[in-house]
């Protein structure tokens, strides 16, 4: 519970970086390669002539320091949370909707439709996550996605959230339907069938609600697989900007004058993801203890 | 040229790494008897090479190797300075025979020469070359459209068809080509690396995976777009005027990170980077290695391209806002350092150069002012437009990006940054689908000729793929005006007309240039610095004058 309290932190942090925005005075993207602060009475150059960028002043200006555009880093840190779980918390309930469809029609009606279905998941879990999620990612960041009348463009947080929603439905989708095929099979779904419930009736109320506990479980998993994915391909140039795979990617060019610029949103994303699976660890335990679920990575 | 990505880079690093082009046998090349011959060495890129095809490389990453591998009728003498830019023969006997009107050029390709692969080289092989150009539509098509026929054999679309104004004869290796009007640089047309000869056999296809053979010190025996590549020397190469190479192996890797490239050069893990070293690095490199780095200025132009075929910058005063609101010292910073500010488009050194004296829109040295840019921006009625930015993931252009969509919402629009691959940056601006607003463009002359930067403003260039003209530049008086000074035999003449054409693309707003760059050439200890190294000034570095201690 103590993670879950991190996350909750963490949460709350990046709900702030408004707040912080203005404390700081400029927004994640603003740059500043020209400006000056007053260091002890002097002026400083936020970045100098040999593109050196400030470092941490503990201030309410730049108190982490810049980056080499001049840009606020811990401005861009909170902000980059609020990308970054917000991506994540979106991916994880999109893939959760998708896998439980699909688990629950592959599950219930077999045959042809649960061929069909593992096939599909099948594909989809053969690709490594991050070079499909990589691919998928390009190919829409550069045109954007047509869906009939619906139109995402080039740089929607929406096609990270869907690549990453779709990469990580057979990962949900496998074990929920092996759920299904072991719940149908049971004794109050014979007697819904003997009453006359349909198929859809059946699904909603019968094997939907037990499959909660298996949802509650996977939920935290779920999200800190995705904000993993997430700092993944935004780190390869796919994903949203800011967030903390880009920063990394950032500071890398930064490591030997500035290596917090890559070293401070690594640390946020190592304490989001552990605090999430180890909340998820206790969230199994209390509701499924004999650890039938396990999520694949 | 269109040094994309950090071609400037390449070019200042060609300096340090030519050193090794000494003591070669048929070279002019500095150092002559320093350096040892043989070894291989290890060269790193930071993205692909546009293309390894000669008839559509067109930046300085491709035309560093290229140069040493396709050699055109003509070529320049490797040397440092002024005298790299003496024209010289290349697979041509001889400079070619000028007829008196200007319009006929005549040369004959030498007597049994071979391609790396052992073909013998034809006399019909060259109008082979120029139709891959055209065919191809090569970023350096405008090059050779002057040709009598040219443009009909583009309109034809047969890739067999004839070019009336190519008269080549197999028996006696006589080349005959007719221009529909003077063309007072055809000669350094003829010396670019378009023209690198490719034997007929070569398919209309870019041939990047599959470079064919060439007439060169050096052949390209191995391509894995997006890895690497390898040159390995021609045994029995020998044209006067171009040395045969002093290495054995050299072999491009593409490494992502300059950072990384940087610390491997410092470990000798790689021999040479053609870009910078990571800003984060230079002091270091300054401070402890500065035996084996150099910083060179290069003839460049950056600028941010501003396509007046769509909104907004189809007014000019949106084009306005932009030049007035650049800070040329805040994109100085993000080279290191290494930029000079300027205000023109012809750079400091080609005759033609704008004095800055002359700024439109005030000293380039002093900072933007973006409240009078904003108004300009609010008086088109452009405020709250959407423009996407179009920046490439090389060295620092994703910050040069970053700070340039940032003014561009200073100043009141809806600016965002879309970063491209370097490898096909070039094709996807220049692509007419694309419908670039406006990105980063950097440019290196082709020929020291005004000439090569004003096609960047030329609307006659303009076409739907590799498009050199981006910005869609298309004024009447500016296409003319370098139309009639192409003409003239004679540069230092009209010099100043040709800094009046640029004044005016500048006052225009055309292009929105911010200054030139100073590239670094930065070299493992394994490399004799010292005594090998060659920068050309249109190739940069030389591989031919590569070597090891």
């Amino acid at each position: 519970m103590a993670f879950g309290g991190l996350f909750l932190v963490l949460v709350t942090l990046a709900i702030a970086a408004p707040l912080w925005e203005n404390v700081a005075g400029r927004g994640p993207d603003q740059t500043n390669e020209t400006g000056q602060i007053e260091v002890d009475g002097e002026k400083v150059n936020v970045v100098e002539l040999d593109g050196t960028p400030i470092g941490p002043q503990w201030g309410s200006e730049y108190f982490l320091g810049a980056d080499a555009n001049g840009r606020d880093v811990m401005v861009r840190l909170l902000y980059a949370a609020r990308s970054s779980l917000l991506i994540g918390i979106v991916a994880a309930l999109l893939t959760t909707l998708l896998a439980t469809f699909v688990g629950l029609v592959a599950g219930w009606y077999r045959g042809w439709i649960d061929a069909v279905a593992r096939s599909t998941l099948d594909v989809v879990w053969a690709f490594p996550v991050v070079l499909l999620g990589v691919a998928l990612g390009t190919s829409l960041a550069i045109g954007g996605l047509q869906l009939g009348p619906v139109t995402i463009e080039a740089g929607s947080r929406l096609i990270p959230i869907l690549v990453i929603a779709i990469v990580f439905v057979p990962y949900m989708a496998r074990p929920i339907r092996g759920r299904v095929l072991a719940l149908r099979e049971k004794e109050f779904v014979e007697a819904a069938r003997a009453q006359g419930a349909g198929s859809w009736r059946i699904m909603a109320s019968e094997l939907l609600p037990n499959l909660t506990s298996t949802l509650i479980v996977f939920a935290p998993l779920m999200v800190a697989n995705a904000i993993l994915l997430e700092a993944a391909l935004s780190y390869l140039g796919v994903g949203a900007d800011p967030s903390w795979g880009s920063m990394i990617d950032d500071g890398l060019e930064k490591m030997i004058t500035a290596p917090h610029l890559a070293i401070v949103p690594g640390l946020m994303l190592v304490l989001t993801v552990l605090a999430l699976n180890v909340f998820g660890d206790g969230v199994r335990d209390a509701f499924d203890p004999r650890a039938e679920v396990r999520v694949g990575r | 040229m269109t040094v994309k990505r950090s071609s400037l880079a390449a070019v200042a690093l060609t300096g340090l790494l030519a050193i090794a082009g000494c003591g070669n046998s048929a070279g002019d090349s500095s150092s002559a008897n320093a350096g040892k011959s043989g070894g291989s060495i290890r060269v790193a890129q930071t993205s692909q090479p546009d293309s390894l095809d000669p008839a559509l490389a067109y930046t300085a990453q491709s035309w560093e190797p290229i140069w040493v591998v396709y050699t055109p009728p003509l070529t320049y003498r490797h040397a440092e300075g002024e005298d790299g830019t003496e024209l010289i023969p290349g697979v041509a006997d001889a400079l070619p025979e000028i007829s008196g009107d200007g319009k006929t050029y005549s040369f004959k390709i030498r007597k049994g020469l071979k391609y790396s692969d052992g073909t013998r080289v034809k006399a019909s092989d060259f109008e082979h070359t120029v139709k891959r150009v055209l065919n191809l539509e090569s970023g350096g098509s405008y090059l050779f459209e002057g040709i009598v026929g040219a443009t009909d054999y583009v309109e034809a679309g047969d890739p067999d068809g004839d070019i009336a104004g190519i008269e080549t004869d197999d028996a006696t290796g006589k080349v005959t080509i007719e221009l529909s009007a003077p063309d007072g640089t055809f000669s350094n047309v003829l010396a670019t690396s378009f023209a690198g000869l490719v034997p007929s056999k070569t398919p209309f296809e870019n041939q990047t995976q599959d470079p064919p053979p060439g007439v060169g010190p050096y052949e390209i025996t191995r391509s894995e777009p997006n890895r690497e590549f390898v040159l390995e020397r021609v045994k029995g190469f020998d044209i006067p005027g171009v040395p045969a190479g002093k290495v054995d192996t050299i072999t491009t890797t593409i490494v992502k990170s300059p950072s990384r490239q940087a610390q491997d050069v410092i470990r000798g893990q790689l021999d040479f980077m053609t870009d910078p070293p990571p800003t984060d690095l230079t002091a270091e490199i300054k401070a402890k290695y500065s035996d084996r780095y150099k910083e060179w200025p290069t003839l460049s132009t950056y600028y941010f391209f501003l396509n007046q075929s769509i909104a907004p910058f189809d007014d000019k005063r949106v084009r306005e806002a932009v030049n007035v609101a650049i800070d040329s010292n805040a994109i100085a910073r993000l080279f290191g350092g290494r930029l000079k500010p300027s205000c023109s488009l012809v750079p400091e050194g080609i005759p033609g150069h704008a004095d800055p004296d002359e700024c439109p829109f005030g000293d380039p040295n002093a900072p933007g002012d973006v409240d009078a840019a904003r108004k300009l921006v609010e008086d088109a009625g452009a405020d709250g437009e959407k423009v996407t930015v179009f920046a490439n993931n090389d060295s620092n252009r994703e910050e040069i990006g970053r700070y340039y969509t940032n003014l561009l919402n200073e100043i009141g629009l809806d600016a965002e940054l879309r970063v491209v691959d370097g490898a096909v940056y070039f094709q996807t601006i220049g692509n007419a689908k694309t419908k670039a607003q406006t990105g980063l463009l950097n440019w290196l002359p082709d020929f020291p000729h005004p000439a090569t930067f004003m096609q960047q403003i030329d609307g006659t260039t303009i076409q739907p793929t590799n498009n050199p003209d981006p910005g869609y530049v298309n004024d009447p008086e500016i296409n003319k005006g370098i139309a009639d000074l192409i003409e003239e035999p004679s540069l230092p003449e009209v010099a100043d007309e040709w800094a009046a054409l640029d004044t005016k693309a500048i006052e225009e707003s055309y292009i929105a240039p911010y200054g030139s760059e100073e590239l670094t050439t930065f070299m493992s200890d394994r490399m004799d610095f010292d005594s090998c190294s060659l920068v050309h000034p249109l190739y940069g570095n030389d591989y031919t004058s590569f070597c090891l201690k």
